[in-house]
């Protein structure tokens, strides 16, 4: 039985969600144009995957095994459009920057993916440290991944001019096909960094 | 215990309804202030577009509202159209403001499902630049007198389409 | 790469031919089509050519830390094959980017020369093109001036947006576009040198050039099927890029298909799409579908009997 920092400590490192599970790649090759958006898509997955992650572990004994996937989809999104009319009522701004794809969480793996690898084999406290840790390790990669592309897709970060006013923008990473190729280098530096530190 | 079929559907019917309950809670608390804000943000987007307005009338067209302004001295001097065009991430919702000579004196877009970068173009000036200024009689038509921005072929199309069709509408109910 | 046993099965045929001795013969190739792109464009040509085939080889030598500068050649050959489908003039670190994508995203990611499933050079200009247009495409392409090596340059469009360049002209290359692909005469020198050297088959550029021609006769009669071969880039993909022995099938019918293929996407963009030049991405789809292409051709092995279902 792993200790609980193990718990909380490895949705960040060696089980990151987007760099070592490959779980939700549609909102990381879709959102991630600027850093600000990957940010706060990842707090509002970081936000879902913690209520739903301690609601699926509390009533995990109650749901029938056969149909513990539709269950999980209405509890997820049920969160999910909690989330997406609170934000629109009281963050507007942020609602707005996101847009399509709050609702979209509904589909992102990781959280399915944590309820049925997760949530609903261990207890509430161990899914709550398991939801904070892929939470952030979500957040802090789709940052990541727009950091890039914003610094060289805008030649800014967080909107803030980082390039100086010369920088022509490279169009491709502010585009679709630059997410793919962003997302592949960094998979492909994470693999090797991983193996040069000996963690498969 | 034996999983029955019976037990599934209960079990699924009582989450169900907890959920529905969950968000219908929600979009209680949340839904006047949704519809607040932007009834505030379309009326200071009208004041803007016509800043001597006075009054207006609303008056309703297919699935659209129409808001006929008047000035202090009762005189007509313009529509602001509450239209929906088709974009490429679903419906584009927007303000288009003409006034009472047929021109477009102002264009916003209030919710879209554009891609960030690309298609959300709509709602810079790079695109609304373009359409700001034509005229009832001008044709509005793509690569005619106003072209779409490249990238987002789908998103600025599907806007002059759904324009072009606004201003039938103004121009045939309130225009003379 | 270099390795101490070759352990295959037979038969094993001694060729002199080296990699080296390819690139070689494909550099010498360019070269008259190289001079004619100094001759019509001027010292910028040459200085868009020199940054680009020196970015790629220092590239190349810093990935592979092999100490040799310029190595099998193909790092050379990327390079200046890059610099022939840019404009005369783009700013020095689009073609310094443009080299060190080729290189690393295009070939090295891969495993380097030999596993590269997309051609460098094309990777490299797409990029170009999609993130800088402004830059390698649009209103950048320059009035050739012969023996005017340096005059200012004056811009003026491409003989694929206006359709009004005449045969001779772009025979000659006295048109504007990219450095390599104005001249068919220097480009069809080029191509006799490889194909006395039998580096290039038939197949492929006879496929292209032959499919792009017959697309053409639609688009106005055969003076407007020999307009789409001359103009823009179809000798210079057909002959330099489509060739490339990496990127193409390996057997006969399946290089004709290829040929076929990438003259297809190649008119499908200049006559329907936004795009007024498509070979870039006809060739680059293709290579895309190369593996594809050699499954399916292969040829019958001696005795082999069709499986019954």
């Amino acid at each position: 039985m792993s200790t609980l920092a193990q718990e909380f400590s490895k949705g960040i490192f060696k089980e990151n969600p987007t760099f070592r599970l490959l779980l939700g790649m549609c909102p990381t090759l879709a959102i991630t144009t600027t850093a600000f958006f990957g940010f706060g898509m990842g707090v509002s997955v970081l936000a879902v995957l913690l209520c739903s992650n301690i609601v699926i572990s509390a009533v995990r004994n109650l749901i029938p095994d056969k149909v513990r996937m539709p269950a999980y989809i209405l509890i997820i999104a049920a969160f999910v459009s909690a989330t997406d009319m609170l934000l629109n009522a009281y963050v507007p701004d942020l609602h707005k920057a996101l847009g399509i794809f709050i609702p979209l969480i509904v589909v992102n793996c990781i959280i399915m993916g944590r309820a049925e690898a997760f949530a609903r084999k261990n207890n509430v406290v161990r899914s709550i440290l398991d939801a904070l840790g892929m939470g952030v390790g979500v957040t802090i990669s789709l940052t990541l991944v727009g950091i890039i592309r914003e610094l060289f897709g805008a030649g800014s970060i967080f909107g803030f001019n980082i390039m100086g006013s010369a920088y022509e923008p490279m169009m491709l990473l502010a585009s679709p096909p630059g997410a793919f190729i962003t997302l592949g280098i960094l998979l492909g530096l994470c693999n090797f960094a991983f193996k040069r530190l000996g963690i498969e | 215990m034996r999983e029955s079929g019976l037990r599934m559907a209960l079990t699924l019917l009582i989450i169900g309804v907890i959920c529905g309950g969950l968000i219908a809670a929600v979009n209680g608390v949340t839904a006047p202030v949704i519809e607040e804000r932007t009834m505030v943000q379309f009326l200071e987007a009208l004041e803007g577009f016509f800043p001597e307005v006075d009054s207006y009338d609303v008056s309703e067209i297919g699935n659209e509202s129409f808001y006929t302004c008047t000035d202090a001295a009762g005189n007509f001097i313009g529509v602001v159209a509450q239209a929906k065009a088709d974009g490429y991430g679903g419906a584009i919702f927007y303000d288009l403001a003409v006034s009472d000579s047929g021109d477009i004196v102002g264009i916003r877009i209030s919710s879209h499902g554009e891609t960030p970068g690309i298609g959300d173009v709509i709602t810079k000036d790079e695109f609304q630049d373009r359409v700001i200024g034509l005229n009832v009689a001008d044709s509005i038509s793509a690569g005619v007198d106003v072209d779409t921005v490249s990238g987002a072929t789908i998103s600025s199309g599907g806007m002059l389409d759904s324009i072009r069709r606004v201003m039938d509408i103004i121009g045939e109910n309130f225009l003379n | 790469m270099e390795r101490k046993l070759v352990v295959s099965s037979s038969p094993h045929i001694k060729s002199p031919e080296t990699i080296q001795s390819i690139m070689v013969d494909v550099l010498v190739a360019l070269f008259p089509v190289a001079l004619m792109a100094v001759f019509l464009f001027g010292f910028r040509a040459l200085a868009t050519m020199v940054i680009a085939v020196i970015v790629a080889m220092a590239t190349e030598a810093i990935i592979l830390r092999n100490g040799s500068f310029f190595g099998d050649g193909s790092a050379a050959v990327t390079g200046l094959l890059l610099a022939m489908t840019l404009p005369p003039s783009p700013p020095w670190w689009v073609v310094a980017i443009g080299s060190i994508v080729a290189i690393g995203i295009g070939k090295h990611i891969y495993g380097g020369l030999g596993n590269n499933i997309f051609n460098p050079a094309l990777v490299g200009r797409a990029v170009l093109f999609v993130s800088w247009g402004t830059h390698v495409a649009g209103s950048v392409w320059t009035r050739p001036v012969p023996f005017g090596f340096t005059a200012d340059a004056i811009t003026q469009a491409s003989p694929l947006v206006t359709y009004n360049a005449s045969l001779g002209d772009l025979f000659m290359g006295t048109v504007s576009g990219a450095l390599g692909e104005t001249s068919a005469l220097a480009l069809i020198i080029g191509a006799i040198w490889l194909f006395y050297r039998g580096h290039i088959d038939w197949r492929i550029p006879g496929g292209f050039i032959g499919i792009v021609f017959i697309l053409g006769l639609f688009d106005g009669g055969f003076s407007m099927g020999l307009y789409h071969v001359l103009a823009g880039g179809v000798l210079l993909g057909a002959f330099f890029m489509a060739t490339d022995m990496v990127t193409s099938p390996v057997t006969p019918a399946g290089k004709l298909i290829f040929g076929l293929g990438c003259g297809i996407v190649t008119m499908a963009i200049r006559l329907f799409g936004g795009m007024p030049e498509g070979v870039t991405f006809g060739i680059l789809l293709m290579n895309g579908l190369t593996p594809l292409i050699d499954n399916m051709t292969l040829p019958k092995k001696f005795g082999e009997v069709k499986k019954s279902a």
